[in-house]
């Protein structure tokens, strides 16, 4: 029995599939393939899965009014590691479960498909009784049905501030592991914010929510009150998704507020909820099937002997059979028929002294319905003395949805006793716990042709002061130059000035020789450290963050000469660790030097003075 | 691993406030080969890729390589033990350059305690892709050489992870000592890069010969002391 599964979880089950089988087939075969999957967002935002794990159960129920014998269900599982066991035995006889095909045919005479690997026998299965079995898929061998990604408008945020930002989840069907013939993927999708640790929170939020804004390309929204922050607002149902292999997709938007207290220096993963999916498609990921399934219910079988007609050739004998099914909700075919007299004899009579001309076999196939009846006619046979006759039948059950058996396949999420859904998506945005540095870049035209002006925004969005010394770098695409003056607002805050007689040119630095093809020049500004509180809206007028040192504004004009690319000016590069633009990466500082010890010289004078020693005591002898 | 520790704590000075942003990835080295030649002047090549680890170009900008030396205090030519000097190495020839020998501007400065040389790579990186630098120079100051021994020790230590990490050395004289050390460095630790020479052929046999050869010595030495004192004493 697998560890991961609780016998509530089994009590679970077994009440969810009576509820499902309410109008289900009278003998229902369900198999359900459940998928549990743990998906935790990373830094680059990216999602790393982990406890991927899909494990098939088959339920066999009955779930007419008529008590069920002998029932034999062929299975051939695929992809499975440990073989099928039995979970649950709710009948009232023994289960067997044998790998013999030899077996079954023999016990049900031939009517049962062979071609599976595993056969289940369950002698009584009397009405409303379930017996349940499982195997355990390898997982290396299927794939995650439904894939995840999640991305945000802002690729991280500033503690202490209240901040809102829009999420863009996608769930996408992995086509490559689905079953070739699914057709569609119910899918629900319920989202929890989460102020706690224990469910996949983080306590760092001082608030969390509401969600706004809800919006997703397939099924409906609902905001609700969730559990997991004590704000109201703070969970969002979308339900009715839909998705086929050529519609695979479905995007879902929406906007989360809250204020985290993240005090780390360094950006940390703040997780703030989490999502629970269900979802539901015909048939199993692992390719196992039940092949057939072989049951008998209520008959009756009478065989008839008339007679005897005793004539010039002989004494003469009728003899027939009739079978009647006295099921009240239960349809079979009628196989393997057989018909025959023998002898009378004291005491028990003779099996073998079959009488000639008596045995007859039948192979009618004919389906009995609910109080029909098959006759096989009569026959005539010439006995001398009273015979005895006898008739035997094979009933095979139907298959069909209402009066037979009916397999039903299915894979759904793992069921999880809090959540609901076992298949968990962990989100999570970087927070800074101190400074934030946004760099905004406008190109606009200045009213003359070609011209432009280019203003860089650095705003410091975070809550404590910046470093000391804050780089900004930007290129200038080929056919432009600039033109001067270049400058920084405020100028007081431009740490390094390469040419400080020259009030025309404004920067730290530049180079020109190793750039990317599209580029001519490369500047970058060194400046003094940016107080925390700016809005972030990029604006380069706003005067009072420039006075408050929260912002600073280059501006230069570019010319643009020939075959230019305006496109290729929308570039500016910032440390991206505290940022949130992400063309620069964080200075990289390697450490390497001199550790070198080397005592000879000690030692030789420490030898040399030994030596001394000896030569003089020596002398002194 | 105790070694990249106890350097650590060695190095912790010109290591800190450089380790920021470890938990946001950007990049990452993603291989670091060091080849020294040693001679009266050691010859240092850095050979550093860089590898983008988001899906956005990034540019490298400036970074620093700083150079410190940790030696005993000397008194005239004697090193003491247990004690350390920390100073800037006095370097020359400095150059950077791209893997295909594009030039990359380059300049060096005194820390104090200290010496940092300074590139600025103004190529971008693709998403996913790596990118290739080497930081040449030339010092006098990195091997210590006393008798019959020359002995090199080279931290190599950086804020951020480095995947794959070898060095090797190359010397008129034959090598008699090296240590192993480990293929990867994680972010913020230090590994020292140990060897050492001498113009004897001495087979390597794990520890330094400077050591264990005089240790050798000063113990005849004293065994010769021993006994012509108590040889003296008894003629007495």
């Amino acid at each position: 029995m697998p560890e991961k599964f609780s016998w509530k979880i089994y009590f679970f089950l077994a009440v969810l599939l009576g509820i499902a089988t309410a109008s289900a087939a009278p003998l229902d075969v369900k198999k359900t393939e459940v998928v549990e999957l743990f998906a935790q967002q990373q830094s680059d935002y990216s999602f790393s899965y982990s406890n991927f794990n899909v494990t098939g159960f088959i339920n066999i129920t009955n779930s007419g009014s008529d008590d069920l014998s002998d029932i034999w269900v062929a299975i051939n599982l695929t992809n499975d590691v440990g073989g099928l066991s039995l979970y649950y035995n709710g009948s009232s006889s023994n289960v067997l479960i044998t790998t013999s095909a030899a077996t079954a045919s023999a016990a049900t005479n031939g009517n049962i498909n062979t071609s599976a690997n595993y056969f289940v026998h369950i002698p009584l299965l009397r009405a409303g009784e379930t017996v349940s079995l499982y195997y355990d898929v390898d997982d290396s061998k299927v794939g995650i049905p439904i894939l995840v990604d999640e991305s945000y408008s802002v690729s991280k945020i500033p503690a202490n501030t209240q901040q809102t930002w829009r999420v863009y989840f996608n769930l996408s069907l992995n086509t490559s592991a689905l079953p070739g013939g699914v057709t569609t993927v119910d899918v629900n999708v319920t989202k929890y914010l989460s102020n706690q640790s224990a469910n996949f929170g983080s306590s760092n939020w001082s608030t969390l929510g509401p969600i706004t804004d809800a919006a997703t390309t397939e099924g409906t929204t609902t905001i609700w009150d969730g559990p997991y922050t004590g704000d109201t607002l703070d969970a969002l149902n979308v339900t009715g998704i839909i998705l086929t292999p050529t519609a695979p997709k479905d995007s879902i938007t929406f906007n989360v507020t809250g204020v985290n207290t993240n005090s780390q220096r360094d950006a940390t993963l703040e997780p703030f909820g989490f999502a629970t999916i269900f979802f539901r498609f015909d048939d199993g990921v692992s390719g196992t099937s039940i092949v057939d399934v072989f049951a008998s219910g209520p008959a009756t079988i009478a065989a008839t002997k008339e007679g005897p007609v005793i004539n010039s050739s002989g004494t003469w004998w009728n003899e027939s059979v009739n079978i009647t099914n006295t099921a009240q909700g239960v349809a079979y075919l009628v196989r393997n028929v057989s018909l025959w007299a023998v002898n009378t004899t004291t005491g028990f009579p003779n099996m073998n002294a079959v009488i000639p001309g008596s045995w007859h076999d039948f192979t009618p196939g004919a389906q009995i319905n609910p109080g029909a009846s098959w006759y096989s006619g009569k026959f005539t046979f010439e006995n001398s003395v009273v015979p005895v006759v006898w008739a035997n039948m094979t009933l095979k059950l139907i298959k069909d949805q209402s009066q037979g058996w009916w397999a039903v396949n299915s894979t759904t999420q793992g069921y999880n006793s809090s959540y609901g859904s076992d298949y968990i998506v962990v989100e999570k945005i970087l927070v800074i716990g101190t400074y934030l540095v946004k760099a905004t870049k406008h190109v606009i035209p200045n009213g003359t042709t070609a011209d432009y002006d280019i203003y860089i925004v650095v705003e410091n969005i975070g809550s404590n002061v910046t470093p000391t010394y804050l780089y900004i770098y930007d290129m200038v695409p080929n056919n432009f130059s600039v033109v001067p003056p270049m400058g920084v607002n405020k100028s007081e805050m431009l740490a390094v000035d390469a040419l400080p007689a020259d009030d025309n040119w404004n920067y730290s630095g530049k180079n020109g020789t190793i750039l990317p093809s599209a580029y001519a020049e490369g500047y970058y500004w060194t400046l003094y450290a940016l107080n925390p509180g700016a809005d972030g809206d990029g604006s380069y007028t706003n005067a009072t963050e420039i006075a408050n040192n929260q912002s600073v504004v280059i501006h230069y004009q570019v010319n643009g000469t020939g075959d230019f690319r305006l496109t290729d000016a929308f570039i500016v590069g910032i440390d991206p660790t505290f940022s949130m633009n992400a063309q620069t990466t964080p200075k990289i500082t390697i450490v390497s030097g001199s550790a070198a010890r080397n005592y000879e010289n000690l030692f030789a004078i420490a030898t040399a003075a030994v030596l001394v020693g000896t030569v003089l005591q020596r002398r002194k002898r | 691993m105790k070694k990249i520790y106890f350097s650590l704590l060695l190095f912790t000075v010109i290591l800190a406030g450089i380790s920021e942003g470890q938990f946001t990835r950007v990049i990452t080295i993603s291989n670091y080969n060091l080849e020294v030649d040693v001679g009266k002047s050691v010859h240092v090549k850095n050979t550093i890729t860089v590898k983008n680890l988001i899906n956005s170009p990034i540019v490298p900008g400036i970074g620093e390589l700083r150079l410190q030396k940790r030696a005993p205090v000397k008194v005239l030519f004697l090193p003491i033990p247990f004690t350390e000097k920390k100073s800037a190495i006095a370097v020359e020839n400095v150059k950077a350059y791209t893997e295909d020998g594009r030039k990359i501007p380059v300049r060096v400065t005194d820390e104090g305690d200290y010496t940092t040389i300074v590139y600025e790579i103004w190529y971008p990186v693709e998403p996913g892709k790596e990118f290739t630098f080497v930081v040449e120079y030339d010092s006098e100051e990195l091997a210590e050489s006393g008798l019959l021994f020359r002995d090199i020790s080279i931290p190599v230590g950086s804020d951020m992870e480095i995947g794959s990490i070898s060095a090797s050395f190359n010397s008129s004289w034959k090598t008699v000592y090296t240590e192993k050390t480990p293929e990867r460095l994680p972010a913020g630790g230090i590994m020292f890069y140990t060897a050492e020479f001498s113009p004897l052929p001495l087979p390597q046999v794990g520890i330094k010969w400077s050591l264990l050869f005089w240790s050798i010595i000063l113990l005849l030495s004293v065994v010769m002391f021993i006994y012509v004192k108590n040889r003296r004493e008894n003629v007495q």
